[in-house]
């Protein structure tokens, strides 16, 4: 009976060692993506309490969900389909994910009438743009762009992790970034007209007076 | 005639509007042969697209560039206390399903309850023991724990035996070079699901293979880290190969030989490339 009792405690302290390794490996493969995980989070929500609770529960349901993480895929791929959801229930909840997205060609009237639209005078445009006016442009994107613009231009995956990511095929990845891009891009333009007109009225009235 | 250049314009128009769709695909280089044939044909006679395509790459650049923000001490706290609060309340036998050691255990918990003898049991500790000790070692002997090691080993094995691959780029110099060391060909690979490219080397009587490895992929697994930051580089053996981790200026390589074939550190010369 005594040997029993001790046989049990036994295997129960050889079942914690193989716990507790479980936590550590856990541990050890998703601590060095949590600041990461809080940038892509953080781009997509203007509250820093907001980004920290998707990164939480993302580390929470991989916790729950790790013996799905094989070696075949990155740990941050995998993170990042997992706060992909976290952020896509999150904001089906407050119901802003039905949102209508406009497609903007190249044709688009505001990407040709515009000074700064033709690639030099963009890039000397996109120089003097500051960080905070860029993230601005990309928070205000339509979620399916604002996404996927942000995980390959800032975080640099490339497509087949995108559509493992998304759930996506590869080729809504290229029209969806192209789409995206060129959304984005027309939000710069139409930002630095606005900017340069309050600036050329200014100088006007400067000139009046 | 007329109807003729009509048709032919708004074909024209129609692919205009599709491909317009693919040229993140052309700014990134993720299009096959036939879909980049296409766009090039169109941007040489489309301005529009080729301005767009400009501003995606000018996109790109400029995004590349933007600081990542980092989570605050207090945040980090708040994230490990949950945690913790989460994975002192799970219980380990709910992993029994997946995870072989818990189903092990198990059926020799089984085997305890028939027996009803204190010294069966006894010895069924003992074997438990020694399977459990034994086990990881005779997984290491195979392969390695460290995804980025099995994928280069794994990687040698296949072509151990086979034709190795024709040259995939015109590069001629390896990234880490010894004496006695000629490149024979390179290729392309994945190295724990990232990029990798591989150098196939003679080195005396024996085929070496370089694994070009990026940072994040190098620095993953804490082991190697610990080992690159005490001794400049991290070694192992398994399967009778050899296999040594050096970490380059912002990439890391993977040296993958026959036992005692991969030449001494000190004599291993890193070339620019």
């Amino acid at each position: 009976m005594i040997n029993a009792a001790l046989y049990g405690s036994r295997i129960y302290l050889l079942e914690m060692v193989l716990f507790s390794t479980k936590q550590k490996r856990f541990h050890c493969l998703t601590n060095p993506w949590r600041d990461r995980l809080y940038g892509v989070a953080l781009r997509q929500t203007n509250t820093n309490e907001v980004a920290e609770d998707w990164v939480q529960e993302t580390l929470l349901r991989g916790w729950r969900n790790f013996d799905q993480l094989s070696e075949d895929i990155a740990v941050y791929a995998w993170l990042l389909k997992i706060l992909n959801r976290v952020i896509a229930d999150d904001l089906r909840k407050i119901q802003r994910r039905n949102q209508l997205a406009p497609v903007v060609t190249v044709d688009d009237h505001d990407l040709i009438k515009h000074s700064c639209s033709a690639p030099e005078p963009f890039e000397r445009a996109l120089q003097v743009q500051l960080n905070e006016e860029i993230n601005t442009a990309i928070m205000n994107l339509p979620e399916e762009f604002q996404r996927i613009v942000i995980l390959r231009d800032i975080e640099g995956l490339n497509y087949n992790e995108l559509a493992y990511i998304l759930d996506i095929p590869k080729g809504t990845v290229m029209s969806r970034l192209s789409r995206g891009r060129r959304l984005l891009a027309s939000a710069l333009i139409k930002f630095r007209n606005e900017d340069d007109s309050v600036l050329t009225k200014k100088n006007s009235g400067a000139e009046q007076s | 005639m007329k109807q003729a250049y009509e048709s032919d314009s708004e074909k024209w128009n129609v692919l205009h509007v599709q491909l317009q769709d693919m040229l993140a695909g052309y700014a990134d280089d993720e299009l096959d042969k036939e879909q980049l044939s296409l766009v090039e044909a169109h941007l040489a006679g489309c301005e529009l697209c080729r301005n767009d395509l400009a501003r995606q790459q000018l996109i790109t650049q400029r995004l590349n560039m933007m600081p990542s923000p980092r989570l605050s001490t207090d945040a980090q706290q708040d994230i490990d206390r949950s945690l913790s609060a989460v994975l002192s309340n799970s219980t380990p036998r709910k992993q029994n399903k997946i995870d072989p050691y818990y189903s092990l255990m198990n059926k020799i918990k089984l085997s305890f309850s028939l027996s009803k003898t204190i010294s069966a049991a006894g010895w069924a500790i003992a074997c438990v023991l020694a399977l459990v000790i034994m086990l990881p070692t005779a997984i290491q002997e195979k392969t390695s724990p460290i995804p980025m090691i099995a994928d280069a080993l794994s990687e040698y094995h296949k072509h151990e035996n086979n034709v190795l691959p024709v040259a995939g780029t015109d590069t001629n110099k390896a990234p880490v070079s010894w004496p006695n060391a000629r490149l024979l060909t390179t290729w392309e690979t994945t190295i724990a699901g990232e990029p990798a490219h591989v150098y196939a080397l003679r080195s005396g009587r024996n085929i070496v293979f370089q694994y070009h490895v990026n940072e994040t992929v190098f620095f993953r697994n804490p082991v190697v880290r610990k080992a690159i930051a005490e001794t400049g580089n991290y070694k192992t053996q398994a399967n009778k190969l050899d296999v040594i981790a050096m970490p380059l200026a912002d990439t890391g390589i993977l040296i993958v030989g026959p036992a005692d074939s991969l030449p001494a550190s000190e004599k291993i010369l890193i070339e620019s490339i």
